[in-house]
C-alpha cells in the first residue's frame, strides 16, 4: 500500500502509479517547454486510469510528495546541452544512470535533481525514471515557445507516447473540436 | 597573502548568484554579491489584465510561488481600495502560514543544515548515546535509540554503497565542522523526520489551494473556494476537518524538534554568534490581516534602523504610508541604463549589461533602500519587529530558543547575539514556531465564521477609467515582498516586484554602502580558501533565492569555486 491513499487531495487518482511531469519556467520562452508538453498533452489527450499528467512548473521540494513511490516517472524539461541542435530532444533512462544526479546533487539548494537524490536515501524513489529533454533555442523573457521548441515538443510527447504503448497504456485522443 | 575567492554559482542550482570575497590571514576584508541572471519579467506583465497578473508571478520562483501569487492580487486590491471577505483572509492566512512553516523546516534541514552537520561523521556516533543526549534536550517521542539505530543502519548502507546521493557534495571533515558525532546523528535523524513533517503542512497548502505547486484559489477581491460547511461544494467541513488533521500532526514537530535543534547548534557553534550581522537596519511587514481592509494582524512587522529596537516604527496597515512612501530601488551598481534611484511605481527596466566592474556596475540585481539606507530582511528582521512591539508569542519561542543554546554553550545567550549568522536560523525557527501556533487559531476562526451562515469569499473587482496605483506587501519566508503596480483603464502600465533576495542580495547602495549579503561576509573566518564553507553558512543563512529563473538540466558540471592570489 502505498502512502498517498489517504490523503483526499488524490482521491480520483489513488491508484495512480505512472505520473508525467513537466517542469521549466514559461515566463523564459523555451524554458517552459516541459510544462507546455504537459499542457498540449493534456488538451489532446484523455489518459488512462492510473496515469496523473502534472505541471510542476518551477517547484523544487513541493514536488517530493507527488514524485514518491511511483513506478514510473515520465520528466519533460529543458536540457542545455551544446552539442545538440534546438529542438533536438535527447531520452535518458535515469534508472540506467544512476550517477547522473550525483553530479548535481548539493546539500545547498533544491531543484528536481536534488528532489529525486531525497527520495533516494528514503527509498522511495520511482522505479523508473525517463527523461525527454528539450534543447531549447532561446531563454529569453517571454511567455511564447519558439518554433524549433515546439517541435521538441512534439517529437518529446511521440517518444513519450511509445513508451507508454509500451506499457500497454494507450490514451485516447480527445474530440479536435476543444 | 591576500586572495580573491569568487563562488559562482553560490546557490549550485544554476548560478544566479555569484560571490567575490577577498581574504587575508584566515579572515574575509571584503565581499561583493552579484546576481548572474536577468528576470525582468515584470516586462510580460504590461498590457495585460491586472486580475490575470498573479497567475504569471507565481511563475516567478521556484521555492515561493505561492507568495508572489498573494502579494500580486494584494497590489492590485489597494489599486482598486477593495476590501476582502473576512473567509478570503482567513483562508489566505492559512495557506500562508502552512507555507511559511513548511519553507522554514525546508531551509532548515534540507537546505542548510549540511552547513553545520557532518552526515558521515553520525556514523560514527553511539546511538544510545545520542538519543540520550536528543531525550535530554527535548520530549519528543521520535527521539528513540531504536529510532536512531535504524537511521545509523541505513545510513551505514547507503555510504557503502557508494551512493552517497544528496549528501554526495557536503564539505565533510571539514576543520570549521565541530558537532560531535552524537549531534550529528541526531540532527541526521531529524533531517529525514523533517522531509515527512514538511509534506505533510504542505497538504494544507494543496487543499485550500486547489492545487500545489501553484496554487489556483486565488482571486483579486478574495478567493474562489466556494465555502460551505454543509453542502459538497470544495471547501466541506470534511475538506476542514482533513486540514485540521494536517495541522495538528505538525505542532510538536516544529516545536520540540526544529526549535530545539536551530538551539542546539547556536549553541554548539555560539561563536558563530560574532560572525555576520552585517546590515543592521531591519524591514518587515505585518502579516495575516483579521479584517477586510487590513488594519489588524496576527503578526506585528515594522523598520529597525540601526538595530535599535527602541527606535522601531510600525507599519500598520496595507495602505500605510511609511512602507509606499520609503521604499526605492537604485542601480547605480547594477546592469541597468542610468544611475537612478527611484520608487517602484516609477521605475522602467532598461538592461544594459556591461563587463563585471567591482567600482562600477556588477550584478542584476538592484539595491532596494528604505529611507535611503541598505535593510536586511528576512525571519530575523520579523522577530526582531514582533519582539520590539511586545508580540508574547514571539518572545516566548525567541526565549525558549536561547534558553537551549545557552543551556548548551553554558553561558547566557543574549538577545543581541541575534545579530548574527547563526541568529538568522534561530529567528527562522521562532518564526515557524510562531505560525504554527496561529494556524489551529486561524482554523478556528474560520470554522466560526461559516458556522455563522457568511459563505462569502469574492467581492467582484471593477476596474475604473484613468491611472490608478497600488502597492501590495507580504512578510514571505525569505522576508519582505512587494509588489507594485501602476494600471491605466483597467490594463497594466507598469509593474515591479520588490523581492526579498533583492533586499539581501543587493550590491553597493546609491550611496556606496554595502547590501547585507557583502556586509555579513566582511569578519567571517574562511579556514580553506578552496572550500568555502564559511561562506556558504553566511550566505544561506539568508535562505537566498535567486532561482527566480531557470532551473534547466544540465549535462556539464561546472566548477564552484576559483581561487586567486592577489
Amino acid at each position: 500500500m502505498n502512502s498517498r491513499e489517504n490523503e483526499g487531495i488524490r482521491q480520483e487518482t489513488e491508484q495512480t502509479d505512472i505520473l508525467i511531469l513537466g517542469i521549466g519556467n514559461i515566463l523564459l520562452s523555451d524554458e517552459g517547454a516541459g510544462v507546455k508538453a504537459v499542457w498540449e498533452l493534456q488538451r489532446e489527450y484523455e489518459m488512462p486510469s492510473g496515469v496523473e499528467v502534472l505541471d510542476g512548473g518551477t517547484s523544487g521540494m513541493e514536488l517530493l510528495s507527488v514524485i514518491e513511490n511511483r513506478e514510473h516517472l515520465f520528466l519533460l524539461d529543458a536540457l542545455s546541452s551544446e552539442k545538440d541542435a534546438p529542438g533536438s530532444v535527447v531520452r535518458i533512462d535515469l534508472s540506467q544512470e544512476p550517477g547522473f544526479f550525483q553530479n548535481k546533487v548539493s546539500p545547498h539548494q533544491l531543484g528536481l535533481s536534488e528532489v529525486l537524490a531525497v527520495t533516494q536515501i528514503t527509498a522511495t524513489q520511482p522505479e523508473n525514471i525517463v527523461l525527454y529533454g528539450i534543447r531549447p533555442a532561446s531563454l529569453e523573457t517571454g511567455t511564447e515557445i519558439t518554433p524549433e521548441a515546439e517541435s521538441g515538443i512534439r517529437t518529446a510527447l511521440d517518444m513519450l507516447l511509445c513508451d507508454l504503448w509500451e506499457l500497454g497504456l494507450e490514451p485516447t485522443p480527445r474530440e479536435q473540436n476543444i | 597573502m591576500a586572495q580573491r575567492i569568487t563562488v559562482d554559482p553560490i546557490t549550485r542550482i544554476e548560478g544566479h548568484l555569484r560571490i567575490d570575497c577577498e581574504v587575508e590571514n584566515g579572515s574575509i576584508t571584503n565581499a561583493w554579491s552579484s546576481g548572474q541572471m536577468w528576470r525582468g519579467i515584470e516586462l510580460i506583465l504590461q498590457g495585460r489584465d491586472p486580475r490575470e497578473a498573479w497567475l504569471y508571478t507565481q511563475r516567478i520562483c521556484g521555492v515561493c510561488t505561492t507568495v508572489h501569487a498573494l502579494a500580486s492580487v494584494r497590489a492590485v486590491e489597494n489599486a482598486l481600495e477593495l476590501e476582502i471577505p473576512i473567509n478570503a483572509q482567513y483562508i489566505r492566512n492559512l495557506i500562508v502560514a502552512a507555507h511559511g512553516v513548511f519553507d522554514h523546516i525546508v531551509h532548515f534541514y534540507q537546505l542548510s543544515a549540511l552547513d553545520w552537520v557532518d552526515i558521515v561523521s553520525g556514523l560514527k556516533a553511539d546511538p544510545n548515546q545520542a538519543a540520550k543526549l536528543a531525550q535530554s534536550l527535548s520530549g519528543w517521542h521520535r527521539n528513540s535509540a531504536q529510532e536512531f539505530k535504524s537511521v545509523q543502519d541505513k545510513l551505514k548502507n547507503f555510504v557503502s554503497s557508494g551512493q552517497l546521493g544528496v549528501f554526495g557534495s557536503g564539505y565533510w571533515g571539514h576543520p570549521a565542522m565541530k558537532l560531535s558525532p552524537e549531534v550529528n546523528l541526531m540532527a541526521t535523524v531529524h533531517y529525514l523526520q523533517a522531509l515527512e513533517y514538511q509534506r505533510t503542512i504542505n497538504k494544507v497548502v494543496a487543499v485550500l489551494g486547489s492545487k500545489t505547486p501553484h496554487i489556483q484559489n486565488l482571486a483579486v477581491g478574495g478567493v474562489s473556494n466556494p465555502a460551505d460547511i454543509n453542502s459538497p461544494a470544495p471547501l466541506t467541513m470534511e475538506r476542514l476537518n482533513y486540514v485540521k488533521s494536517l495541522i495538528d500532526q505538525i505542532q510538536n514537530f516544529v516545536k520540540q524538534v526544529y526549535l530545539v535543534d536551530v538551539g542546539a547548534v547556536g549553541g554548539f557553534y555560539a561563536n558563530w554568534t560574532q560572525y555576520g550581522a552585517g546590515v543592521t537596519n531591519y524591514l518587515s511587514v505585518p502579516d495575516l490581516p483579521t479584517d477586510p481592509k487590513g488594519e489588524e494582524f496576527m503578526m506585528p512587522g515594522g523598520y529597525i534602523p540601526g538595530g535599535d529596537l527602541g527606535s522601531f516604527q510600525e507599519i500598520k496597515s496595507f495602505q500605510d504610508p511609511l512602507f509606499e512612501d520609503n521604499v526605492k530601488e537604485a542601480i547605480n551598481h547594477s546592469w541597468y541604463e542610468g544611475d537612478w534611484n527611484k520608487r517602484p511605481y516609477e521605475e522602467e527596466t532598461k538592461p544594459n549589461y556591461t563587463d563585471f566592474d567591482e567600482n562600477g556596475k556588477y550584478s542584476w540585481v538592484k539595491a532596494p533602500n528604505f529611507k535611503g539606507e541598505p535593510a536586511q530582511v528576512g525571519p530575523l528582521a520579523q522577530v526582531l519587529a514582533a519582539y520590539a512591539a511586545g508580540h508574547k508569542p514571539t518572545k516566548k519561542y525567541l526565549q525558549a530558543a536561547l534558553d537551549v543554546a545557552g543551556n548548551i554553550a553554558g553561558m547566557q545567550i543574549p538577545l543581541s547575539a541575534l545579530h548574527s549568522t547563526i541568529g538568522r536560523h534561530a529567528a527562522r525557527a521562532v518564526r515557524a514556531a510562531v505560525l504554527t501556533d496561529t494556524l489551529p487559531t486561524l482554523w478556528q476562526d474560520l470554522v466560526e465564521n461559516l458556522g455563522k451562515g457568511d459563505t462569502q469569499t469574492f467581492n467582484p473587482p471593477s476596474f475604473p477609467k484613468g491611472e490608478i496605483r497600488g502597492f501590495g506587501f507580504h512578510e514571505a519566508p525569505r522576508g519582505v515582498l512587494s509588489h507594485w503596480v501602476v494600471i491605466e483603464d483597467g490594463a497594466i502600465r507598469n509593474y515591479q516586484c520588490v523581492v526579498p533576495s533583492t533586499w539581501n542580495a543587493a550590491p553597493r547602495s546609491h550611496k556606496d554602502k554595502k547590501g547585507p549579503y557583502e556586509a555579513s561576509l566582511v569578519g567571517n573566518p574562511m579556514a580553506e580558501p578552496d572550500k568555502p564553507l564559511e561562506v556558504l553558512r553566511t550566505v544561506h543563512s539568508f535562505d537566498p533565492c535567486l532561482a527566480c529563473a531557470i532551473h534547466m538540466h544540465d549535462e556539464h558540471r561546472r566548477d564552484l569555486v576559483q581561487v586567486k592570489a592577489l
